[in-house]
């Protein structure tokens, strides 16, 4: 039973209107939500079934029919600035319904109101509840609650749920803080509800730390007692709000906070003040986010309004008598009869006769008390605070309809703009499945429900899902990835290690991993059989029978197929050894996959593990029932089989940084799945076909398979097998190559170890020596009559390798620097014109070519080797001599550019 | 050990061959009546390397890669490649193309100088492939039209005077890219000591004191651990297999294995066996690291050389080259080459 009371501030926390919304073009995104906890993002189509929601979801190829009660909620995207509008009045409705617009008649049968978007309606007076004079939305902080939007979820815990966009939760410790940027003075309407007796913290004005939330004002059950209690570092008080009874209850409380002053007033609906806490100390601080806590039992935040307050307190009022509140903040008390529309005031009777206010002098009026709410299955609300709730209709291109009890007419109410569609009776415990009853993940959607029979045919899957509660079923789109869970967790016993269930992330396979290298991972295996582990994830227990140079021959159980070729093998177990002597740590882990510098160009393919526990790097090359053939560093050894427990494959394309996904999804023609069976075996195939509770398909290491839904744990599709394998224990195996020593990181190995800055020759800091050449293209280069610029000298010839990759360096800086008077000049060595200019051709160079055709120039210059690149500054000296080019040279060149430009001594001189 | 007899075995009418005719017999499967049979993996690549080559070489004999590497040291590198591969260089299907190449390098030199080519590397290479032909190419056939300039044994022997005069300008005892440089490196110098050495080895008189000259230069550049510098003034020593490995083939192929200089170079390669030269002129240093290797430790190449003919395998491509730093054409001829010891049919790789 809700009472009200009518506040002038609150009054302003009603939201903008429905008005002035972009005009509707496709629905907008959103997710459905289902009782069943499922969700799944897609698009509301049109239906004309009542009580029904087709939900086309981009994941599938046809949509789903879900009866109402199967559903919770459809969340629409919602944007960042929420809508405001215009509207004379805030009309709050029975059932919790809110409407914007302006009032046209009211008598004592119903009013008639007309609405943005929805036009001329009639409205049954007893379902009026309360209507604002609506002046402007700047008052408004928040309308809410929108499900967990706006609020975080403590670290680590995640209790708090959604639930008909209502945040709850029944777990102990369960913590949610939102920013709500609450002003110095503000007042909020909340109301909170549990089942059972609840134990909770609702902190107002917290910052980010749990200090705040120590010092916020805070709400408190305390044995029977709701209290709000303040502490500081100077001052304490408390002070009772109300008693709190056993089982199931609710509050409903206004509050007025003026953090600069320390005080809080807390109201109850009908205007009855409950307490007034004030605590200063120290500084003011106004903190913008509030804290729910649950400690014990449950808890439902139903409702939270935002608003500034002026710091008026507001007046008490006599019970809860139907009244208008005037804008100077007193109350008439008396029904009103009548709205005048002619006179514009609405007209009071009681038993001294009429009286008439005007409409422009009140704030609010209160009517009645809703006595009915009617039968509401579905609540529309909107992203500015409307909401309307009644009988869904049908849902046509960008609306859908509603009958709103008390409302004459069946509304047509716009897709556009909505949040979302609340169900109100969702069901209880959702229907049987019937079939297999597993759970589908895909990306953003979670649907129970099972697979029902289907083949593969081009553009649909063979994997046809039905969800729980739909009436109809649809084939996933080609290419999708996710995963069917039937069981979430490994069975009890221990099998293989791919039994383990696929990381959810990082954390999950580092923790798989660190466990798996430890050494003790074989004793969690059990023994029990051996498995021939595929780089896409599979596990076949095999028994191996040899290995030669095209791959690994196998027997198994499971199929007639006998060989799997190398670059699809990532591991062999030979036998098992349940506890070996020798363990692994971390450091010698690390050490056993890192590449060594000299053994870069002959990687080891293969890390081979005895039964005791001793690792040994190499490449194998053959294994038979009796020895194994490797070559260890280029020098063959042979191993006696019976002392080998695994052979891990390191493929050359494992290494490095980053390595991209394996296998690509094949197009079209099937389905990749990889089925994570019960007892560890993960199997890899193309799905054509799921019939009989069985689904069939091909795998291109066993041939045709099938696997019977019941021994499956989980079915992978798509992309996310290659992620799951990737977390999945051998392969992790991964060689890094070592880190190359700085000397080689910054020059790769040509002449020298530590590059020269350039100033390192005699040369450097003496004058240039005067030259004077002829120019490829003419007519000549004179150095003495570019003093004043800087010169840039690159000594080359057509037959050194070394220039030709450092030029296009060196004539890319130079010209960067070009608008800063730098002149390149490529000095060649004594090579005839045509030569040099089809070299620059080929090359596609174009820098200017002094000819130095005996050499004298070069001579001058030291350039005994090439290249040698010079930099001469405006007065005229040599400012740096870089030799042998390199990979650098043009960071170095750069580098040297800048500083000899910013130099003050090389200003030009004159002459 | 047997197949040592068996390179010389067949090392022999090589250099027994001066007359000028040939004589070198022919054997189907190389290598088989040694016991060593040459794998088939490794025939099949050489001779799709050498398929690729044939295609790509030009009616005047040459490569052109387009790249500054084009020249007389390509154009050698690419006949020393068909005349590693143990067809009859005379009558073989490469026949033509040996006599193509062999004239373009004839006919590229300059007939006051003796250089061939642009830099020394040009020239020693061009000059190591004359000597290997030398007396394995039979010069009646070789100019089917005219008359060349100068015979093969006329023009080895020019070119060998003129590293010989360039040697003499080089105060260090060494060669650099230009015949009239000053200075010198490790890696140009064992370009033209390597041709010298193989001319030396087809009976062209090289001057004693040449070849110790250039062998002290090396020496006065390789480092107690093994490590070979560059040049004389540049940085320090480094790690550079290539370099390395052309310091241990000039002291093999010189007959100075009795050096500590020798010893440290082939045992710095056999310690690093799966080292090499990475992504700076991985194609050079093979070549080199592999006549190295062949000419300090036989095991050790043998080792050696199945990482590589692995190496190679991968980076085959359909059209039979290899791609490289150098270029496709250069790239393939020194990917052969390095492949080459397996057939052993050239007598540089006399051990």
């Amino acid at each position: 039973m809700r009472s009200w009371l009518l506040l002038v501030p609150l009054a302003r926390l009603f939201g903008p209107t429905m008005a002035g919304a972009a005009p509707p073009v496709d629905p907008p995104s959103a997710v459905l939500h289902l009782s069943n906890g499922g969700f799944v993002p897609g698009k509301l189509i049109a239906s004309s079934q009542p009580d029904l929601i087709r939900w086309q979801s981009t994941a599938f190829t046809a949509p789903f029919d879900m009866p109402l009660k199967a559903v919770t909620a459809v969340h629409f995207s919602v944007p960042a600035e929420l809508p405001t509008a215009t509207g004379d009045y805030c009309f709050e409705l029975a059932g919790g319904d809110v409407v914007f617009g302006s009032l046209l008649a009211l008598n004592d049968k119903e009013a008639e109101l007309e609405i943005a978007r929805l036009g001329h309606l009639h409205v049954r007076r007893s379902v009026i509840n309360r209507m604002y004079r609506w002046r402007s939305s700047a008052d408004l902080i928040y309308l809410g609650p929108n499900g967990l939007v706006g609020w975080q979820q403590a670290a680590n815990k995640s209790g708090w749920k959604e639930e008909q966009d209502q945040p709850w939760t029944d777990q102990e410790g369960a913590t949610i803080r939102g920013d709500f940027q609450l002003p110095a003075r503000a007042t909020l309407e909340f109301e909170l509800s549990w089942k059972n007796k609840p134990d909770f913290v609702f902190a107002l004005g917290v910052g980010e730390d749990e200090k705040t939330v120590q010092r916020g004002f805070r709400f408190e059950v305390w044995d029977r007692d709701l209290i709000i209690q303040r502490e500081t570092e100077q001052e304490a008080d408390v002070a009772s709000v109300g008693e709190i009874g056993q089982g199931q209850g609710r509050i409903h409380l206004i509050v007025y906070l003026d953090q600069e002053k320390g005080r809080i007033l807390v109201f109850n609906p009908a205007g009855k003040q409950l307490a007034d806490l004030k605590v200063g100390g120290g500084v003011a601080q106004v903190l913008g986010s509030l804290s729910l806590a649950n400690k014990r039992g449950d808890l439902r935040l139903e409702r939270l309004w935002i608003g500034r307050w002026n710091g008026e307190p507001p007046r008490q009022v006599e019970g809860d008598k139907a009244r208008i509140h005037r804008d100077d903040g007193s109350i008439v008390y008396g029904q009103v009869s009548r709205f005048d529309a002619a006179s514009r005031a609405f007209v009071i009777s009681d038993a001294k006769g009429e009286s008439r206010i005007p409409e422009d002098q009140i704030a609010g009026v209160f009517l009645s008390h809703p006595g009915e709410t009617g039968d509401r299955a579905l609540a529309a609300v909107y992203q500015n605070g409307s909401r309307l709730s009644g009988a869904f209709q049908q849902v046509e291109k960008n609306a859908f309809t509603l009958s709103v009890p008390g409302i004459k007419e069946t509304l047509s109410l716009p897709l556009d703009g909505l949040r979302s569609l609340v169900v109100l009776r969702p069901w209880e415990t959702p229907a049987a499945i019937g079939g297999q009853p597993g759970v589908l993940e895909l990306d953003g959607a979670r649907l129970p429900g099972r697979l029902v029979d289907g083949h593969e045919q081009s553009g649909t899957s063979c994997l046809v899902w039905q969800p729980q509660g739909s009436s109809t079923s649809s084939p996933l789109r080609p290419g999708v990835s996710g995963r069917i869970v039937y069981k979430e967790a490994p069975p009890p016993q221990p099998v293989q290690r791919g039994a383990s269930p696929p990381p959810q992330g990082p954390g999950g396979f580092v923790v798989d991993f660190l466990s798996a290298l430890g050494g003790n991972q074989p004793a969690q295996t059990g023994g029990e059989r051996k498995a021939l582990y595929l780089r896409g994830g599979d596990v076949i227990p095999s028994e191996i029978t040899s290995i030669d140079k095209n791959g690994v021959s196998f027997r198994t159980a499971l199929s007639a197929s006998t060989f799997v070729p190398h670059d699809k093998v990532k591991a062999v177990e030979l036998a098992l050894s349940p506890d070996p002597a020798i363990k692994l740590n971390k450091a010698k882990r690390e050490r056993l996959l890192t590449l060594p510098r000299m053994q870069k160009e002959n990687p080891p393919t293969h890390l081979i593990r005895s039964r005791s526990g001793d690792y040994l790097r190499g490449r194998l090359i053959k294994l038979d029932a009796t020895k194994l053939l490797v070559e260890i560093r280029l020098e063959p050894k042979e191993i006696p089989r019976d002392r080998l427990s695994l052979i891990v494959w390191l493929h050359p394309d494992e290494l490095g940084p980053a390595r991209k996904t394996a296998a690509p999804a094949p197009a079209g023609a099937a389905t990749r799945v990889q089925a994570v069976c019960n007892d560890g075996i993960r199997l890899t195939f193309l799905a054509d076909q799921f019939a009989s509770e069985t689904l069939s398909g091909k795998s291109d290491v066993l041939g045709p398979c099938q696997v019977v839904l019941k021994e499956v744990g989980q079915l992978l599709i798509g992309g996310v097998i290659d992620k799951a394998a990737e977390g999945l224990v051998y392969q992790q195996w991964k060689l890094q190559s070592a880190t190359e020593p700085k000397a080689f990181q910054a020059d790769s190995g040509s002449s020298s170890g530590s590059r020269p800055l350039g100033t390192e020759s005699a040369l450097v800091g003496k004058p240039a020596p005067d030259f004077e050449l002829e120019l490829l293209k003419g007519p000549k280069f004179h150095l003495a009559q570019t003093r004043g610029k800087v010169v840039v000298l690159d000594f080359w010839a057509t037959w050194c390798g070394p220039c030709l990759q450092a030029m296009p360096q060196v004539e890319r800086v130079a010209g960067e620097f070009r608008d800063r008077d730098v002149q390149l000049i490529a000095v060649n060595l004594q090579e005839a014109p045509q030569q040099i200019t089809s070299m620059l051709e080929r090359h596609k160079l174009h820098p200017a070519v002094a000819l130095d055709r005996d050499g004298a120039v070069a001579e001058k210059y030291a350039a005994n080797a090439i290249p040698q690149t010079v930099v001469i500054d405006r007065a005229g000296m040599v400012a740096r001599l870089f030799v042998g080019g390199g990979p650098h040279l043009g960071d170095q060149l750069r580098g040297a550019l800048d500083a000899v430009l910013k130099e003050p001594g090389a200003k030009p001189t004159g002459k | 050990m047997d197949f040592t007899r068996g390179i010389i075995a067949i090392a022999l009418p090589l250099l027994a061959g001066l007359s000028g005719t040939a004589c070198r017999a022919q054997s189907p499967v190389p290598g088989a009546k040694f016991g060593e049979v040459v794998p088939r993996d490794v025939r099949e690549m050489y001779d799709r390397g050498l398929q690729f080559l044939a295609s790509k070489q030009t009616d005047k004999g040459e490569w052109t890669g387009g790249g500054y590497e084009d020249g007389p040291g390509s154009v050698g590198l690419g006949l020393l490649a068909f005349l590693a591969s143990g067809e009859d260089p005379n009558f073989g299907q490469y026949s033509n193309h040996v006599r193509r190449s062999l004239r373009s390098l004839i006919t590229s030199q300059d007939a006051t100088t003796g250089i061939i080519g642009q830099s020394m590397y040009h020239h020693g290479f061009a000059m190591l492939a004359l000597a290997e032909a030398y007396g394995a190419v039979d010069e009646r056939t070789l100019w089917p039209y005219k008359k060349g300039p100068r015979s093969i044994g006329q023009a080895l022997e020019l070119a060998v005077r003129a590293a010989v005069t360039a040697q003499k300008k080089n105060s260090l005892g060494g060669w650099r890219y230009s015949p009239d440089a000053s200075d010198a490196d490790t890696s140009v110098s064992g370009a033209v000591l390597v041709g010298l050495l193989a001319a030396r080895n087809a009976g062209i008189e090289i001057p004693d004191q040449s070849i110790d000259k250039a062998i002290a230069f090396y020496k006065q550049m390789t480092a107690p651990s093994g490590q070979v510098a560059y040049t004389g003034g540049l940085g320090g020593f480094d790690e550079s297999i290539a370099r390395i490995s052309i310091a241990s083939l000039v002291y093999a192929v010189a007959r100075r294995k009795d050096l500590p200089e020798y010893k440290a170079t082939v045992n710095y390669l056999k310690q690093r066996l799966e080292q090499q030269s990475g992504q700076q002129w991985l194609e050079y240093g093979r070549y080199y690291q592999a006549q190295a290797l062949f000419q300090g430790d036989i095991d050790a190449w043998d080792q050696w050389n199945k990482l590589l003919v692995r190496q190679l395998k991968a980076a085959q491509k359909p059209d039979g080259s290899f791609q490289g730093q150098f270029g496709p054409t250069l790239s393939t001829s020194f990917s052969l080459l390095a492949l080459a010891l397996n057939y052993r049919f050239l007598p540089i790789y006399e051990r």
